[in-house]
């Protein structure tokens, strides 16, 4: 699935202090000119709940941790990324 | 009675307060239960140095003595110990407004019938070894694929403590799986509640329900009392193949009465998702996930954000660094840092009382395990640079973890776990200082990770 690496070429860390190893032109990606829509009130308010903490613990009163439960309850999935093919085109 | 770190830690504590940059060994796989990838954290507080991944937590006295582990379960709220449940991506920061450790990590139930939550500790003084206060943020439920609002839990955790807020992050999950048409969630909670353990007012806010919508929100923690009032959450539309915009999310006010303006703002070039990295002997071991483009940590200080990402460039043929500066809504800073011959991926940044950046990331090749290194620049260096990048610790060797059958074909969602983030703090108590640690392979299927002093006489060169 990786697009062929190039070959190895030691450049950039031939470059001296203050040099970027890859640099903006590079990249060809130079600052931004940013185009705001503000204000945009898309995600008003939702809900509002008060939540009440449990109560405190004190670590220096606590008995010796448990750690058998760690890797029991590890949420152990596949990394929750984008799947490229549900990407699409345009970004608006 | 408590666990106590070996000897070697505990020299190493005593070593980093002496010596000019240097670094010792945190916390490992064998050490944290055996999962992975470890989501390596780290914060410098006043008296302590405490370093968190899955599912453990290391605290280390700056004075010296031993370096105590505690289970991430020893600090959360209970409601977040559930049956069958999980939890996991720890996010930490010390808040120097407040001197206390703040602490989240997400929660998902067993099933997919019960919402999930955040699980937000904060230390009731500025002693990680002393009381600490607990709370289980639920998660509203979030649309699926039919629009129907369903229990979700927040996947990959935001962090982002403000002067008088905290605002917390997350990508709607459920049952193993992103949910696709649902928007990145926020709460926002009074942190002066918070501070006292009492109940917290919480606003929660969310965007437009739409397919082709998705993203994935990072908060920037407020650094100095110049960038205080609002907290800034940002991301790019990772679902698009390339976007063109960075949305920037700014929670105003105190909650319960807290609001959120949304703003696109429009950059040139690209932001296309990092490729697989690359590692020695991949053609069997396969290579390292290096995620998907996602806004990985944002910074603000000085009135300005500082946020990095991993992105494709070089034509795609490599994972470079992406840095963005952003003074309000414009754009000063938006390059990438890489190296031909390599893969940069998973910074994570920060900016001290100097205003100088510092970076720390993994770096790979075909020749390199990854391996942890650290850059910056100071703010008199030329535009758009970053110095030469320093290595502080070296893989290994080739890392595997068991997820692909050798030789490995990665592909997405086998490829080996890494990350999923890194983690730089400033010194609260020197805030020309800071701390870095990251994750480096100790084993073909073992990680282990890797604690960096960074004194400012000692800066990248």
């Amino acid at each position: 699935m990786r697009v062929a690496a190039l070959p190895l070429l030691l450049i950039a860390f031939a470059t001296p202090s203050g040099v970027p190893a890859s640099s903006a032109a590079d990249e060809g990606e130079p600052p931004g000119v940013p185009e705001i829509y503000d204000p945009a009130l898309e995600i008003p308010p939702a809900l509002t709940l008060d939540v009440e903490p449990a109560s405190p613990v004190d670590l220096s009163t606590l008995g010796p941790p448990d750690f058998t439960r760690d890797a029991q309850m590890f949420l152990d999935n596949p990394p929750l990324r984008l799947d490229p093919s549900r990407q699409v085109d345009a970004d608006e | 009675m408590r666990a106590h770190g070996s000897p070697a830690r505990l020299v190493g504590a005593v070593l980093v307060l002496a010596c000019w940059g240097c670094g010792f060994e945190g916390l490992s796989q064998s050490e944290s239960g055996g999962v992975r990838p470890p989501d390596t954290q780290i914060a410098a507080g006043h008296t302590q140095i405490m370093e968190a991944v899955n599912l453990r937590l290391r605290i280390i006295p700056r004075s010296g003595g031993s370096a105590v582990d505690r289970s991430i379960f020893d600090i959360i709220h209970p409601g977040c110990n559930t049956t069958g449940g999980a939890i996991s991506d720890p996010r930490l920061h010390y808040d120097t407004f407040s001197s206390r450790f703040f602490f989240v990590v997400l929660h998902a139930p067993a099933g997919t019938s019960t919402p999930g939550a955040w699980c937000l500790s904060v230390s009731a003084t500025s002693d990680a070894l002393g009381t600490w206060y607990r709370y289980r943020i639920a998660m509203p439920n979030a649309p699926n694929s039919s629009g129907t609002l369903v229990p979700a839990f927040p996947d990959y955790p935001g962090l982002g403590v403000g002067e008088d807020k905290v605002v917390l992050t997350g990508n709607p999950a459920s049952g193993g799986f992103l949910l696709y048409a649902a928007h990145s969630t926020i709460a926002a909670l009074n942190k002066s509640q918070v501070l006292a353990g009492v109940t917290v007012s919480v606003n929660y806010f969310t965007g437009p329900y739409d397919t082709s919508k998705l993203f994935l929100l990072q908060p920037a923690n407020v650094l100095d009392a110049t960038s205080t009032g609002n907290v800034h959450s940002f991301g790019v539309n990772a679902a698009a193949a390339n976007p063109s915009t960075l949305r920037r999310y700014r929670v105003s006010g105190i909650p319960p009465s807290s609001t959120v303006q949304m703003t696109a703002i429009s950059f040139t070039g690209n932001w296309k998702a990092p490729l697989f990295a690359r590692q020695p002997d991949s053609a069997t071991n396969g290579y390292l996930d290096a995620l998907d483009g996602r806004v990985l940590h944002a910074v603000f200080r000085d009135g300005k954000i500082t946020l990095v990402a991993c992105v494709a460039c070089d034509n795609s043929t490599r994972t470079c660094i992406r840095v963005v500066r952003l003074d309000g809504a414009t754009i000063t800073a938006f390059y990438n840092f890489g190296n031909q011959a390599k893969d940069y991926f998973f910074p994570a940044v920060t900016v001290d009382a100097a205003l100088n950046q510092l970076i720390v990331f993994n770096a790979s090749s075909d020749s390199e395990p990854a391996s942890v290194y650290i850059t910056g620049r100071r703010p008199t260096d030329p535009p758009q640079t970053l110095r030469t990048p320093r290595l502080v610790k070296a893989g290994i060797g080739s890392y595997w973890d068991g997820r692909c059958s050798r030789p490995c074909n990665c592909i997405f969602g086998n490829c080996n776990r890494w990350g999923d983030y890194s983690g730089v703090a400033v010194d609260a108590a020197n805030q020309l200082d800071s701390w870095a640690a990251a994750e480096y392979p100790i084993g073909l299927n073992t990680w282990g990770t890797w604690i960096e002093f960074l004194n400012h006489n000692n800066f990248p060169q």
